[in-house]
């Protein structure tokens, strides 16, 4: 048994300082004296945050199979003004079961289950004075002059989370299966939101903790040792996750002072029981073969219930939100070459894919060898705004065109996904729709090392006790739904311009060891 | 017993180097200053209350006060030539970088979603809610200021907030003059979102905002030009009185600024030096001396406007002037010489080349000749010309048609040769003139744009127009009115309607 108790201060200070001055004296002179003239007005500040926690764990093992971890945290943070103090617990319990006499098991060597449940809370995302409404100092013709910057929010606290961890790990026939599998359920609660306002207001957002998220999910993580002789050996990998993210509240509607039953956020809306990321954008019907525009679904509250969108019946812009506001509503659907007539509606696609992962390949033969590191997922949506950027109908020369733009609209008659370019005389051509959502599948190889171990013999000879000859390759390729797009270099596998993709590269070296 | 004792050791060492209550309280200390923090300093600092005041005007010429860091998002200047193009009387010349193209290709009515509409929503309710934080310091919209220090803070705070309502009316109400309609929200303390209110309501809070601003600067004395005083409240209220076709008060408002005799028309000189030294010209009622400390660059009126820094009018996209408008300008007309041809509009004089240019560019008019950052050249938002040619106006329409003539012709006797050519007119000439003279006087001001809305114009695009010559637009046409933005829709949830 083991206790630790502890009190820990962390204080985060930045000072900073800048001037500058030209017309140096001496060329090489580091003082600000050296020169005699002042560009523009020097500055300072400082920025600084606190923590303050105190610490309590406990752990206690019994007979090298049982064991309990306790922890009790309480943290204060000089980032929250009222609520500055959270409290955070965690209790764990494993058992390796394999250990007990009574378990005899034909072909499983450990077998090891453990569980957890805890919470934790995080301070940071808010920048380092959430809690204040604060002003700009700024020069008005040499007079002070103070311009409201940002609505604070004195009652921030912590944003808590709930994590339920479940586990098993073991190893099968003497070692040629070993692995581990973990279910978890994690709840974040008190979350922080930006909470957009209405801009008439005067100020665009406040951070609030508001709303709660699920996220529950299965990992795994097993080796199979196929081939493992003194010559040889075979392994492989695989490792992979799925989880799955819902809203099991929404933030309160400030107005109204309930818990709000839909949000847009960005291209994606938010609504109880789906995850953060399901787009809700316009969804995209296509080129008119007459007229050569691109057409979008429109949805319009039939009125005179002929099914034809005709006057006096009610275009649709947000469909989620006015099925909420008029739930008796009779909705119908057209297309439109209108893009903001256009009904931006949950189009039951989300970037969260089905599963996604790793696997890996480890082999020797005498002294070769060779691993290779792949990286995969698949299921799920990306919105490709560099494609979009590409498709764009801006005036000529504006942008480089993606190649797809030779297959546009261009007689009356051509059928084509791509709309007629016209230099933007169909507003909002290429808006945000469905027509840029890709499938976010990928594989791509990370790694891959192959090896050649000299012969020790040889090497002695020559004064060295060791040499590796190798060739490394990293990021060697990676396939996707459209050339050109790497869904691994953002979180929402998005692409944009003035985004790097990861560098091929490939070494080639030799160790040595004396 | 040892480990209890071990355990009241430990918890004692633990808390005996625990910290005092202060450990974890951090405020800002720099450019940023708390609301807490400043209720305590403007006890020992008396320059705080003007402070509040003053970031409303500091917010008139920064860039990003719209809520983005788009290049066309500088406050007052960015609205003016918004507007100016939006009444086609400033053209776009190129679109080699395409600022402002939305506004020649007549898209940006037609789309809620462009952040053009965003920006100047964002903005001027920026100002509204800033007057707004001056108004509740002093006690709220209906507190009456007993000292001339409060007085002026809160004439100035509630002028500011009539200016930006003012505002607010043109650019996103499609006819002004139905009063009925519900069309924007009215904050008149600084709280959360609400719904629209009735055009009707927004006059007639304008009209009180501003004759309360009025009396409460009667003995205020600014320090400097960008202060709002009881004539640059008259103004506005002159202006407010106008959308509503209320002659009678225009005259009276108007004549309360022009007869004393303050503010003289800018002379034949004047109109052609520059417009960029707002106290070097005494007929500039309102405006911003810019200094060096204000670090203007490109994202300003200057950055787009002026032909001989490194800008956008000087690299390839020139504001230019309608033709149809420079062609009515009579050949004598000293006006005339504030535009030329550059290199971007080899096809008439129509680049504003001697109405709007840096300070430092004369008497050399070299291309290139100054900074695209630090610039200090002024911007000015209201001058005294404009309320001779309303005199005349509101005068012209109650009919006494002498006193139009003579306020009309105070300005053009400064204009052109001869004015007398106004003597003749009849009521309906004169009021065409009145607007003509009004169009080109304060050509790239953002005047005109109220002129055509109130009084019910018709926008007749010009044969130097890039995208739709020929064009005529009626007033309350949505495709010259700017929409209320898509984030005013999504998250006010008290709004949900279009106007």
């Amino acid at each position: 048994m083991d206790l630790f108790v502890n009190h820990l201060s962390q204080k985060y200070e930045n000072n900073f300082m800048s001037a500058a001055m030209t017309n140096l004296v001496r060329p090489d002179g580091l003082e600000l004296d050296n020169a005699v003239v002042l560009p523009y007005n020097p500055g300072s500040n400082t920025t600084a945050y606190s923590l303050e926690s105190y610490v309590g764990n406990l752990n206690l093992g019994l007979k090298d199979r049982y064991f309990l971890t306790a922890s009790f945290n309480r943290d204060g943070s000089s980032r929250f003004v009222n609520e500055k103090w959270g409290n955070f617990y965690a209790v764990g319990l494993s058992y390796v079961i394999s250990d007990e006499a009574f378990f005899n098991v034909n072909g499983i060597d450990y077998l090891k289950l453990r569980g957890s449940y805890g919470s934790i809370g995080e301070a940071r995302g808010n920048g380092f004075y959430p809690g204040f409404d604060l002003f700009s100092i700024q020069n008005l013709d040499d007079k002070v002059s103070l311009s409201f910057d940002t609505k604070g929010n004195k009652d921030l606290t912590w944003e808590r989370s709930d994590m339920l961890d479940l586990g098993l790990e073991f190893g099968l026939f003497s070692g040629v299966i070993d692995g581990e599998i973990g279910y978890y359920q994690k709840t974040i609660n008190d979350m922080f939101f930006s909470r957009r306002v209405g801009p008439s207001a005067g100020y665009a957002q406040l951070d609030v903790n508001d709303g709660s998220i699920m996220t529950s999910g299965v990992e795994f993580d097993i080796d199979f040792n196929i081939v493992n002789t003194r010559d040889a050996s075979l392994s492989i990998g695989v490792i992979g996750e799925s989880f799955a993210e819902e809203f099991k509240a929404l933030p309160l509607d400030p107005s109204t002072g309930l818990e709000q039953k839909f949000q847009v956020d960005g291209l994606y809306g938010w609504e109880t029981g789906r995850s953060r990321y399901e787009y809700y954008i316009r969804e995209y019907a296509g080129v008119d073969p007459q007229t050569g525009k691109a057409q979008w679904y429109m949805n319009f509250v039939d009125n005179d219930f002929d099914g034809e969108y005709t006057d006096g019946d009610e275009i649709v812009q947000s469909l989620t939100q006015y099925l909420l506001d008029n739930p008796e509503a009779t909705i119908a659907e057209t297309t439109t070459d209108v893009y903001n007539d256009a009904s931006r509606r949950f189009v039951d696609k989300t970037f969260i894919p089905d599963v996604r992962g790793a696997f890996r390949v480890n082999a020797s033969v005498k002294n070769f060898s060779l691993s290779v590191l792949f990286n995969y997922s698949l299921g799920g949506y990306i919105f490709d705004s560099g494609y979009q950027l590409l498709m764009d109908n801006e005036n000529p020369g504006n942008n480089a065109f993606h190649v797809d733009m030779r297959d546009r609209w261009q007689n009356v008659g051509d059928i084509t996904d791509v709309p007629i370019y016209d230099a933007n005389l169909q507003v909002n051509q290429n808006g945000s729709s469905t027509r840029f959502l890709t499938k976010g599948d990928y594989i791509a190889l990370n790694n891959v090392r192959f090896g050649y171990t000299l012969p020790s013999d040889f090497i002695n000879k020559v004064g060295f006790k060791r040499a590796d000859l190798f060739v490394t390759g990293d990021n060697l390729f990676v396939t996707s739904a459209r050339r050109g797009l790497n869904p691994t270099t953002s979180q929402t596998g998005g692409s944009n311009y003035y985004k790097y993709n990861p560098l091929s590269t490939l070494t080639l070296g030799i160790n040595l060891n004396l | 017993m040892k480990t209890f004792k071990a355990l009241l050791l430990t918890a004692t060492t633990v808390f005996l180097f625990s910290c005092s209550e202060e450990f974890l309280d951090e405020i800002p200390r720099g450019s940023l200053i708390s609301s807490d923090e400043l209720g305590e300093v403007s006890k020992v600092n008396a320059e705080i209350g003007n402070a509040t005041v003053g970031g409303i005007y500091t917010t008139f010429y920064s860039s990003g006060v719209g809520g983005t860091t788009r290049h066309s998002d500088f406050g007052v200047k960015s609205n003016d030539m918004n507007m100016d193009m939006l009444s086609g009387d400033m053209i776009l010349g190129a679109k080699r970088y395409g600022w402002w193209r939305w506004n020649s290709e007549l898209t940006v009515g037609a789309d809620f979603v462009s952040t053009e509409n965003y920006i100047p929503w964002r903005f001027l309710y920026r100002v509204v809610n800033l007057a707004n934080l001056v108004i509740d310091g002093q006690g709220g919209t209906d507190a009456v200021p007993e000292t001339e220090a409060a007085k002026a803070l809160m004439g100035q705070a509630k002028a500011a907030r009539a200016w930006a309502y003012f505002n607010l009316v043109h650019l996103y109400v499609d006819d002004i003059h139905q009063r009925d309609q519900l069309v924007l929200p009215i904050y008149t303390s600084s709280t959360e979102n609400v719904g629209k209110s009735s055009l009707a309501e927004i006059y007639s809070l304008m009209e009180s905002d501003l004759t309360e601003a009025v009396s409460l600067l009667a003995n205020f004395q600014r320090t400097a030009k960008f202060e709002i005083n009881a004539d640059v409240a008259r103004g506005v209220l002159a202006y407010v009185y106008a959308a509503q076709n209320k002659w009678q008060q225009v005259k009276e408002t108007t004549e309360a600024i022009v007869l004393a005799g303050t503010y003289p028309i800018m002379d034949r000189d004047e109109v052609l030096a520059g417009f960029n030294a707002v106290n070097n010209h005494p007929g500039i009622m309102w405006g911003t001396d810019i200094t060096t400390d204000n670090g203007m660059n490109l994202l300003s009126f200057w950055g787009h406007i002026d032909y001989y820094s490194y800008s956008y009018a000087g690299v390839g996209d020139p504001k230019i002037i309608n033709s149809d408008l420079y062609d009515a300008m009579d050949e004598s007309d000293v006006r005339r010489n504030q535009f030329g041809t550059t290199l971007f509009t080899q096809n008439g004089p129509y680049a504003p080349i001697r109405k709007f240019y840096r300070e430092g560019a004369a008497p050399d008019f070299a291309r290139f000749s100054g900074p695209s950052s630090g610039f200090t050249s002024d911007l000015h938002y209201m001058r005294v010309a404009e309320f001779w040619l309303l005199h005349a106006e509101a005068t012209a329409e109650l009919g006494a048609l002498d006193a139009a003539k003579t306020s009309l012709k105070k300005v053009l006797d400064l204009r052109v040769d001869d004015a007398s050519y106004v003597d003749a007119l009849s009521q309906g000439e004169l009021l065409d003139e009145i607007y003509l003279q009004t169009r080109i006087e304060l050509w790239g001001e953002g005047k005109s744009y109220f002129a055509l809305k109130r009084r019910k114009g018709t926008v007749m695009l010009p044969a130097n127009h890039l995208d739709f010559p020929g064009r005529q637009i009626s007033h309350d046409d949505d495709l010259i009115t700017l929409e209320i933005p898509e984030a005013e829709i999504l998250y006010n949830p008290l709004l949900n309607e279009q106007n």
